[in-house]
């Protein structure tokens, strides 16, 4: 009899040790699904692997110990274990200083625990067939506890951007540190916690349902980056670091430019801005909201103009209107003013392969403007056009901002560009991608002469020396 | 006129059959005259039977065909779409695509009998995997900027596997359809020679095995003009539908 009951208890630890592995394992996997921003569906991954979890490793104890003492016995012991876990997680949440969240916290663990218990008789009173179940479903409500209520961003890293003084006036607060809850779309949730790194440890700051107050500074901040690090992971070959702690506030309706040599990660954060790639460290917000996918609120062209080449110009700049569920002469009419306003008009029939690469740059244009987004991202857009396109395209985009003004990040490796087009240029570090510096570059475009102005010329070479640094040094990083 | 200079040296081959058959170069028995052959394919076409016949072909050619491209075209898109799918099923496809087709044969007359049922079968089987690869390559080399585009604008996953995947597929796919209608004329031929009561193989096995050469020669004709024709007329509706493609 005392034999079994060491034997069974024996295999009721090593079932019991590799209970918790496994749990640990999955708790991990976990917090960087949620880090990329996948809740929804690590929640639901989290679920099933639950639900297959306590079945199997309930069976394996029960088939082990087939003893009803011993498995209480078991139980119990690991039940002591998880409520560890538990305690310190309230522990946790009550030194994050929010006495809400903990309050939310403490009221949702109670919830579960009492949900446990009605569970636990139920199945104690049906045969104790299932009760093997309840330790391991209440470390998965611990699990999924962890998630809901654990803070998830990271703390910003401290700026490192420097910053030039300009000689003209900025109106733009840039730096700003806190951001404004307003638009709302499915893509994006409400911003986690998320704190400047002067105002405390960041990772206990708030919940997810934080939402911060509003103030008329944060009206202004539309865009905001922090602490972003990205690392590119090609199929075959050793992952490479695209970008490190970058941070990076944006105004609504600015432009900003990203200048940078090639492979210092500007287009990356273009795309994480987009939503296209998963943000495994840092957050953006735009709007106060966390950016999670893609969305209509940030429209998007390519150096390579990404039309779809089996649509005419009038289909292209169609198809977003259409997503937007418009009737069908308002979407025609809308196209139709758009396509004259990019200087289309005559071309609507035909296919891209049929247009030049001008004409290919404004019909994205125009496709990206159709259902109107808040936030214009741009990628190299005049990379590909010959120099007379190129400086025609930057006087037009600029008269179209100028029409109706949007936050606009541009991606360039031109300098003058840079410097002609946007109000603060971002010149980024090659590998790993970081700020290495925001100059103000805020001009009277209405003089013909600006290009040839001295302020103008000595802002490019200014910019243009620190630029040449980092091409430099790319070169060096590349010949390694 | 280009075009009839095009298949000039088809007509120079027809004179140098009928002249060779005519001089007695070769036995009547191997090669019967060109004339021989076309008065044996008008005989054929007024009794009706080569109607009957090309009839039942063409149904059981067309049927498996139209099942290979709706199915392979959306296994080999949801292969490239979706890991999994493609994980369980690439080993599959990858195996069977380089076996000889026409070896299932005997296995789809167990299966289904000698009727179209097994011959249909037989050419959904063979056509399906030119389809299917044509689309997953199409598919995995969507580019991704298009793909992104469309996210942005806010087109759903799904929305964007149809409006964009589909489309980017398309030349590649019908490519793999061009492969598969060929296919589809071989696999219909030899299943019919083989196992059949009716069918233009039938008749050519029949035919042959009766003696009446000049007959023989006429749907062996016949098949080589259908096969011509079909892929000619598709040629044409591929470049109406890429017109896209300037």
């Amino acid at each position: 009899m005392i034999a079994a009951e060491a034997s069974g208890s024996a295999a009721s630890d090593a079932a019991g040790a590799a209970g918790f592995g496994g749990s640990g394992a999955l708790g991990a996997g976990f917090h960087q699904a949620a880090g990329a921003g996948a809740t929804g569906a690590a929640v639901a991954t989290v679920r099933v692997a639950g639900c297959f979890g306590a079945a199997f490793f309930g069976a394996a104890f029960f088939l082990a110990t087939s003893f009803l003492g011993a498995a209480f016995l078991a139980a119990v012991l690991r039940f002591g274990a998880a409520f560890f876990f538990a305690v310190f997680l309230a522990v946790a949440r009550l030194a994050g200083a929010r006495l809400a969240a903990a309050a939310r916290f403490l009221a949702d663990l109670a919830g579960r625990l009492v949900r446990l218990a009605a569970f636990a008789l139920a199945s104690g009173f049906a045969t104790f067939r299932f009760f093997f179940l309840v330790p391991a479903a209440f470390r998965f409500d611990l699990v999924l506890l962890a998630i809901r209520h654990l803070p998830r961003a990271r703390a910003p890293a401290s700026a490192q951007s420097k910053r030039i003084p300009g000689p003209d006036k900025s109106e733009f607060r840039h730096g700003l540190d806190e951001r404004v809850g307003a638009v709302s779309d499915r893509s994006i949730e409400p911003l986690a916690i998320h704190r400047s790194a002067r105002n405390g440890p960041t990772w206990m700051a708030g919940t997810r349902r934080h939402k911060p107050a509003m103030t008329v500074q944060d009206a202004l901040a539309q865009i905001e980056i922090s602490g972003v690090s990205h690392v590119y992971r090609p199929p075959h070959g050793r992952p490479v670091p695209a970008l490190t702690e970058v941070s990076l506030s944006v105004a609504r309706r600015e432009f900003v430019a990203l200048l940078g040599p090639s492979g210092c990660g500007k287009s990356t954060l273009l795309y994480l801005l987009g939503g296209f790639l998963p943000i495994e460290r840092g957050a953006i917000t735009v709007d106060g909201k966390r950016v999670v996918g893609p969305g209509r609120d940030r429209g998007i062209t390519f150096q390579n103009f990404a039309l779809f080449p089996w649509k005419t110009v009038r289909g292209n700049v169609l198809y977003g209107l259409e997503r937007l569920g418009l009737p069908r002469a308002e979407r025609l009419a809308r196209a139709h003013d758009l396509i004259a306003r990019v200087g289309l008009a005559g071309f609507e029939d035909s296919y891209p392969a049929q247009l030049s690469g001008g004409m290919k740059q404004r019909c994205a244009i125009a496709r990206m403007l159709a259902h109107e987004p808040d936030i214009l991202l741009m990628d190299e857009p005049f990379g590909a056009l010959d120099a007379q396109t190129r400086s025609l395209m930057q006087e037009e985009l600029l008269a179209l901002w100028r029409r109706s003004p949007k936050t606009v990040i541009f991606v360039t490796h031109d300098v003058q560009e840079a410097v002609y087009l946007a109000q603060r240029v971002v010149v980024m570090s090659a590998r790993p991608g970081q700020v290495k510096a925001i100059v103000p570059t805020l001009f009277d475009h209405d003089d013909p002469g600006l290009t040839k102005s001295k302020p103008f010329v000595d802002r490019v070479d200014e910019i243009w020396h620190l630029v040449r640094g980092e091409a430099l040094k790319a070169q060096e990083l590349g010949a390694r | 006129m280009s075009a009839a200079l095009r298949y000039l040296p088809l007509l120079v081959l027809a004179l140098a059959w009928e002249t060779v058959a005519r001089l007695g170069l070769v036995s009547s028995l191997a090669l019967p005259a060109l004339s021989d052959v076309l008065m044996a394919f008008w005989q054929l076409l007024a009794s009706g039977e080569l109607v009957t016949n090309g009839a039942a072909s063409l149904y059981r050619a067309g049927a498996g065909l139209a099942l290979a491209i709706a199915v392979g075209g959306a296994l080999g898109i949801l292969m490239a779409w979706w890991r999994p799918l493609r994980l369980t099923l690439g080993p599959l496809v990858e195996v069977f695509y380089p076996m000889p087709k026409s070896a299932l044969i005997p296995v789809t007359a167990l299966w289904l009998g000698f009727g179209d049922g097994s011959k249909i079968l037989l050419i959904f089987l063979g056509c399906m995997l030119p389809v299917t690869l044509g689309a997953f390559n199409g598919a995995r080399g969507v580019e991704q900027a298009l793909l992104w585009s469309a996210r942005s604008m806010g087109a759903g996953r799904w929305r964007t596997l149809w409006d964009v995947v589909v489309p980017s597929a398309l030349p590649e796919i019908l490519n793999g359809i061009r492969s598969a209608i060929a296919l589809s004329f071989v696999l219909l031929v030899s299943a019919e020679l083989i196992v059949s009561r009716e069918g233009l193989g039938y008749m050519i096995g029949f035919l042959g095995s009766a003696g009446t050469y000049d007959a023989m020669f006429a749907v062996v004709l016949t098949v080589a003009l259908l096969g011509f024709a079909a892929d000619r007329a598709y040629q044409r509706a591929m470049r109406r539908v890429l017109l896209w493609r300037a």
